[in-house]
C-alpha cells in the first residue's frame, strides 16, 4: 500500500461522509422521503465499509473509541498525520 | 454536649454600614408623596399637549384658509378620542406649510422645530412587561400587533424560502468539490 493509494481511500471517505451530511440536511426538512432516506442509508453502507478497508488497512481512523483496534498494539500514533499525507 | 461552639448570627450588627430602612420622619414622607403625585399631574399635561398639536395639524390640513378660521379648533381630551383617520390626516401633513404656520401664530401656540420633509408619527400604544398567558403573576397582556412606537399601521419584514425539491444529485467526486450535492443548491461565488 502506498501514500497515494491511502490518500485516494481517504478522498473517498471524504466523499461518502460529504454526500452523508448533505442527505442528513435534507432529511431534516423531508423526514417522510423514502426516496432520500434509502439513497441515505445506501451511502451510510458505502461509507462504513470505506472506513473498515482502510482501518484494515491503515490504522485507525479515529481516536477516542470510534475505531476499532484489531491488531495486538495500539497503532492510533503509528499512523501518519493528517497534514503528512500528500494528497 | 461536647460539640463545637457555634456562635449565633446577630444580624443587627452586620454590616456595620448598613443603613437602617426606615429614617424618614413623618414630615420627611409626607413630603414625598406630595411631590410623587405633582409627577403624576405632569404626565397628563404632556399628553394633553401632544394631542393640540395633533389637532392643530389635523386643521392646517384644509386648502380653504377662510374655512380654517371659520371652523372651530377641536382639541381631544385624551388620546382614546383620536381616531385613526385623524391620525392618519396628521401623518400626511406638510407641517412645515404656510397655513401650519399661520394656524399656529393665531392661536399663539409654538411648536419644536421639525426637519423638511419628516412626517409625524403620534406616540404608539403603551408598552410594558409580557406576561405569557396563564401565568400566576400580573395581568395577561394580549400579545400587540407588530407596530413599533415611531411606525404605527406598518407591519414588519417577513423572510420566507421555498420548500426544496429532491431531483438529480451531482457525483460524489462532483459534490465534494462544489460544496452540495443538489445542483439547485449551487451558488458559485463570481470569479473576479
Amino acid at each position: 500500500m502506498t501514500t497515494t493509494n491511502q490518500a485516494q481511500q481517504l478522498i473517498q471517505i471524504q466523499q461518502f461522509q460529504f454526500a452523508a451530511v448533505e442527505l442528513n440536511l435534507f432529511l431534516d426538512t423531508h423526514p417522510n422521503d423514502q426516496q432520500v432516506l434509502a439513497l441515505y442509508n445506501q451511502v451510510h453502507q458505502e461509507l462504513l465499509n470505506c472506513v473498515r478497508i482502510y482501518e484494515q488497512s491503515f490504522g485507525p481512523l479515529l481516536n477516542y473509541g470510534y475505531s476499532p483496534a484489531p491488531r495486538n498494539y495500539w497503532a492510533w500514533a503509528e499512523t501518519p498525520w493528517p497534514w503528512e499525507l500528500k494528497y | 454536649m461536647n460539640g463545637p461552639r457555634i456562635r449565633p448570627l446577630v444580624w443587627g450588627s452586620w454590616p456595620p454600614t448598613a443603613r437602617p430602612l426606615e429614617t424618614n420622619t413623618p414630615a420627611e414622607k409626607e413630603k414625598e408623596e406630595v411631590l410623587v403625585e405633582e409627577n403624576y399631574d405632569q404626565e397628563p399635561a404632556a399628553m394633553q399637549a401632544e394631542d393640540r398639536d395633533a389637532a392643530l395639524q389635523d386643521q392646517a390640513g384644509n386648502d380653504d384658509p377662510e374655512e380654517n378660521q371659520a371652523a372651530p379648533v377641536k382639541v381631544p381630551e385624551s388620546p382614546e378620542m383620536k381616531s385613526e383617520e385623524q391620525v392618519a390626516e396628521a401623518v400626511a401633513v406638510d407641517v412645515d406649510s404656510p397655513a401650519a404656520g399661520m394656524e399656529s401664530e393665531m392661536l399663539g401656540v409654538t411648536r419644536p422645530p421639525v426637519h423638511p420633509g419628516t412626517p409625524y408619527y403620534p406616540p404608539g400604544p403603551p408598552t410594558g412587561p409580557y406576561v405569557p398567558p396563564g401565568s400566576p403573576v400580573g395581568p395577561h397582556i394580549p400579545p400587540q400587533p407588530p407596530t413599533g412606537p415611531y411606525l404605527p399601521h406598518m407591519e414588519l419584514a417577513r423572510a420566507y424560502i421555498p420548500v426544496q425539491v429532491f431531483g438529480p444529485t451531482y457525483s460524489l467526486n462532483e459534490a465534494l468539490e462544489k460544496g452540495t450535492l443538489f445542483p439547485d443548491l449551487w451558488r458559485p461565488y463570481p470569479v473576479k
